[in-house]
């Protein structure tokens, strides 16, 4: 097998910055650290870019995307909207903000622009589950 | 030590209190979205007994009656898997089945005591994880037939499993020695092997290259 495995870490006692594992694939042991904002729950690929969602365990909100260069994982973090959650796809990802009697639904390209945006109605409360 | 050991329960414990009373909730919708590379979204409507599957991918929308509170994984007949969770005939029962694109469902395996985790469909094989007591989980396997193939366990809390080819990863916080193990299972030859990755961290997640 050739290739890396990216793992996030968090750290569960506190506020601490979480960790970024890129593993070898061929030798287990060959392991780099990258540190980054703090509570990244989730990683996901798009045409080679890397984004890693932040979940604000103490808020309840996810306000933070980072993006990742995978050739020299420069970091460039990016503000979306308060309360927004994550679906990850093979070419593109949705933020879901949920409303009083909606889901607005914003779905990014692999270079995380904004390409449309979707209103899904609904008659009562939404709460996120199986986070 | 004991103190981390007590903070890492308690959290895992919180998440477990929290993931209940949202199971549980009197609102008469839940909506799951950890659906791991298809664009799915999950809506349950408590109220009326039934839930939406939309694929954002296909733009197909199904109704289906079953409830679930664990997720939607799609795999490569375009069968969509749910665990679900009610009362059968008086009886308190955990399910995992599947639907066809038309809504039509195709399986449906009563499943063991266990508390379903996640799950996905990686290649032509159904992952589910499952917490079996506190720091000891299982992976099960089944084929797109819902023939159960394998049976792995492992000592922590599974966090997120990723396949290549015949090799399955696994993120594991072990939750007693409070450290992050990856464990990596040969379907070939049925070895399990275990790496500890970085103390006091928990592996949430994690994705593959071939680069």
């Amino acid at each position: 097998m050739i290739g890396k495995i990216y793992i996030t870490n968090y750290h569960l006692e506190d506020n601490q910055n979480g960790k970024l594992l890129i593993i070898s694939k061929n030798n287990l042991s060959d392991i780099s650290l990258l540190e980054t904002a703090p509570y990244p729950y989730k990683i996901f690929s798009i045409n080679n870019n890397i984004f890693i969602y932040h979940y604000q365990v103490t808020s309840g909100k996810s306000t933070l995307i980072t993006k990742i260069d995978n050739q020299n994982f420069e970091k460039t973090e990016i503000k979306v909207p308060i309360n927004s959650h994550l679906i990850q796809g093979n070419k593109n990802f949705y933020l879901l903000k949920l409303e009083k009697d909606s889901i607005k639904l914003e779905k990014r390209n692999a270079k995380a622009e904004n390409i449309k945006n979707d209103i899904i109605p609904i008659s009562s409360p939404i709460y996120i589950a199986n986070f | 030590m004991k103190r981390k050991v007590l903070i890492a329960t308690l959290i895992i414990a919180s998440i477990t209190y929290i993931t209940f009373v949202f199971l549980n909730s009197k609102e008469d919708f839940a909506l799951l979205n950890d659906v791991d590379s298809e664009e799915i979204l999950l809506i349950n409507d408590k109220k009326s007994n039934y839930q939406t599957i939309k694929d954002l991918t296909n733009e197909i929308e199904i109704k289906v009656e079953d409830l679930s509170f664990y997720g939607v994984a799609k795999d490569q007949k375009e069968q969509y898997w749910l665990i679900t969770e009610g009362n059968n005939n008086n009886n308190y029962q955990r399910q995992l089945v599947s639907y066809n694109f038309k809504g039509k469902k195709i399986h449906e395996i009563n499943l063991q005591e266990e508390i379903p985790n996640e799950i996905k469909a990686i290649d032509n094989t159904i992952l589910l994880s499952v917490i079996s007591n506190a720091n000891k989980n299982r992976l099960y396997l089944y084929d797109t037939n819902a023939n159960l193939l394998e049976k792995v366990e492992m000592n922590g809390y599974i966090w997120d499993f990723q396949k290549e080819s015949s090799m399955i990863f696994i993120a594991v916080h072990d939750t007693v020695k409070n450290i992050g193990k990856l464990y990596v299972y040969n379907m070939k030859n049925k070895e399990l092997k275990e790496r500890v990755l970085v103390e006091q961290f928990a592996p949430v997640s994690f994705y593959m290259d071939d680069r």
